[in-house]
């Protein structure tokens, strides 16, 4: 043998005899219940205390080799009770060994699994400008704090169960499919046209260049389901949809039973309904890259599942999407090479992260993209009205017989009370005002000019725009925050 | 607060066996204690979470040291660009290893281990760290035998002349 091999042999036994110590060390997972420190006791503790912190903070417990082909998910102790988090059948039938309780006293010293609470880009590769919890509206909210949330917020007397089909292991980061069931038969059909029979039903089926998808159909007792998605193509969407079957209206949670015979790997992993407000925190900066100039933002959020999910669909796809412990991570802005991904974020020390707060959030911030079948969500967010929550508006650019438009299309927005009108200002300078009629935002839509433009691939400029909703006397009421927009063909 | 964890006394006995030798393996790869428990720590529960299933494979210590080699290379993979910034704010971490010595030789050697391609450094680390079999190397790592012996042959030709480059570069400068 090698003087090289028995040197590397060496080296080999010291990280053993280093593993030794470091095992040896772990005293902070022993009970002070146990009656003795016995190592096997001390050490299932260990594995217990590791597995109490993974399900706690993440809400869902996932083990899994992606590479070993194992995948199961179990759920988590009760953090979040409203939200299920969706078990597998046991996969063995044989009887259960014979149990060992190990009990786990609550302690400050439990393990960390790694996590981002204060996501910041490396600032190699993006130059960190302030950090805030804003959404995309950069709206000051407090930083890091725990957000009440109710997901898809509606004024009507039945819940509507939210649930999500994604695959098991940080499925916030691939294809998945968010599908409601509205039973008040009040939601509007979002189109009438491209449906396909699905199990008898015609379903309305739509997918996009972006890679977002969605369907809506009646149900035979009235209802109506309606599914986004994200990364599935039309095959695959038809594929889920024939998996689902309607729940009792009665049923706790009356949405949709999930089969086995969709695309493989997918589940049912969590839902809810809509009328439980749960926590879920985040926390976002933003930072810009030197070379282009796009200024990205980067969030993430922990806590509720289904909120995890909600995050990052509905609107144009993130830049990247990661899951980092229990922090599902999320860029957005303008996707080319110079971009920061997922795995550029880190987790912030508590002193620069305070000064990134303190820093002045610059505005115009995130660039979008937008034209084409590519739609810009954002958030619409109540200007010191704690009645209103915070809801969204849809923008999209088209160019009709020589002039182009900027459409604001208000179905998802909760617009306020004292609402009079809608006001929206591009470059700074205000286009268009209209009466806006408060509750719901029912099918609508309005525009305003953006200029001649013979072609949408004329468009090139890039435009900021601030869509608000204003009392009689022009007051703000609710604010999309400066959006900047980037025509699709200008960025490239 | 308190949970009840039942996975039965098969669980408790892998545990016991086992954790070390992830550490370990953990700890070869990534040379950082902190990142190594989590490695490990993680590694358990998912081995936990998902025992029903595991306790019936041929090998679990195979499935667990092949989780624990891939966590240890996401977190390498994660680490590329940290370490950059993070290298210059806070100290190195201490040296594994305290004979006098074998620290710079030990830091040296991990560090061109951790640069290798991943086949390889699996191999590199299960040989040299656990000292197992090709045989069992070749179960762990999911490849043929033939692949494992030309990865590790490679990744050792690879690592004797990083190791002998540093020698002369030590001696140059002295």
């Amino acid at each position: 043998m090698s003087d090289f091999d028995d040197q590397a042999r060496a080296a080999g036994e010291r990280v053993r005899r280093e593993a030794e110590r470091i095992t040896a060390a772990m005293e902070p997972f022993e009970s002070p219940t146990e009656s003795g420190p016995g190592r096997s006791s001390r050490r299932l503790l260990a594995a217990a205390a590791v597995v109490v912190v993974v399900a706690g903070i993440g809400g869902l417990l996932v083990a899994a080799n992606r590479d070993a082909g194992v995948d199961t998910v179990s759920p988590p102790p009760d953090s979040h009770p409203a939200t299920t988090t969706i078990s597998e059948p046991p996969t063995t039938t044989e009887p259960a060994p014979a149990p060992t309780t190990a009990t786990v006293p609550t302690t400050t010293e439990q393990p960390t699994v790694a996590s981002i609470r204060r996501p910041i880009v490396d600032p190699a590769v993006c130059t960190p400008i302030s950090a805030t919890s804003g959404g995309q509206s950069g709206l000051p909210r407090d930083p890091g704090s725990s957000l009440p949330v109710t997901l898809f917020a509606r004024p009507s007397a039945f819940p509507v169960p939210i649930q999500i089909i994604a695959e098991r292991v940080d499925g916030q980061a691939k294809p998945f499919a968010l599908v409601q069931r509205y039973v008040d038969r009040e939601r509007q059909w979002i189109s009438s046209d491209n449906t396909e029979s699905i199990n008898g039903i015609d379903i309305f089926l739509g997918t996009y260049d972006s890679g977002n998808g969605e369907a809506e159909w009646t149900l035979p007792d009235g209802s109506m389901g309606y599914l986004r998605s994200r990364g599935f193509d039309r095959e695959q969407l038809v594929s889920i949809l024939t998996q689902l079957t309607p729940r009792p209206a009665d049923a706790p949670i009356p949405g949709f039973d999930y089969g086995t015979g969709g695309p493989d790997g997918l589940a049912l992993v969590a839902e809810q309904l809509n009328t439980e407000p749960r926590d879920a925190s985040f926390a976002g900066s933003q930072c810009r890259v030197e070379s282009t100039g796009y200024v990205y933002q980067v969030g993430a959020t922990t806590g509720n599942v289904v909120y995890t999910y909600a995050t990052v669909i509905d609107r144009p796809p993130p830049v990247d999407v990661g899951v980092v412990g229990d922090a599902v991570i999320v860029i957005n802005g303008i996707d080319d090479p110079a971009a920061p991904r997922a795995s550029d974020v880190l987790d912030a020390d508590e002193e620069p992260w305070r000064q990134l707060l303190l820093a002045t959030e610059p505005e115009p911030e995130l660039a979008q993209l937008i034209g084409g079948d590519r739609e810009v969500v954002v958030d619409f967010v109540p200007i010191d009205d704690t009645s209103t929550l915070v809801s969204s508006l849809t923008l999209r650019v088209d160019v009709t017989d020589g002039v182009a438009f900027l459409e604001v299309y208000t179905n998802d927005a909760l617009v306020a009370e004292a609402a009079e009108y809608w006001k929206t200002e591009i470059d700074g300078r205000m286009r268009s005002r209209s009466s806006a009629t408060p509750g719901e935002g029912r099918r609508g839509a309005f525009g305003s000019r953006l200029g001649d433009s013979p072609s949408f691939e004329q468009l090139t400029e890039e435009f900021t725009v601030r869509i608000s909703t204003t009392d009689g006397d022009d007051q703000t009421i609710q604010t999309t925050g400066t959006i900047r927009l980037v025509p699709i063909l200008a960025a490239n | 607060m308190s949970y009840e964890i039942d996975r039965g006394p098969d669980f408790d006995e892998f545990f016991e066996s086992e954790f070390t030798n992830i550490l370990a393996l953990a700890l070869a790869v990534l040379h950082d204690r902190d990142d190594a428990v989590d490695v490990a720590q993680e590694t358990m529960a998912r081995t936990f979470a998902g025992w029903d299933v595991v306790a019936t494979l041929d090998r679990p210590g195979a499935w667990a040291r092949r989780v624990a080699l891939n966590l240890a290379t996401d977190t390498l993979r994660r680490r590329t660009r940290r370490q950059r910034l993070h290298l210059r704010l806070r100290s190195q971490p201490p040296p594994i290893g305290d004979a006098p010595g074998t620290i710079e030789w030990d830091r040296t050697f991990w560090a061109e281990v951790a640069a290798l391609p991943k086949r390889q450094r699996d191999a590199v680390v299960l040989h040299y760290v656990e000292d197992l079999a090709i045989a069992d190397i070749a179960a762990i790592v999911d490849a043929p035998e033939g692949t494992v012996k030309s990865d590790l042959s490679r990744a050792r030709g690879r690592l004797r002349d990083a190791m002998q480059r540093n020698d002369h570069d030590v001696q140059d400068e002295e």
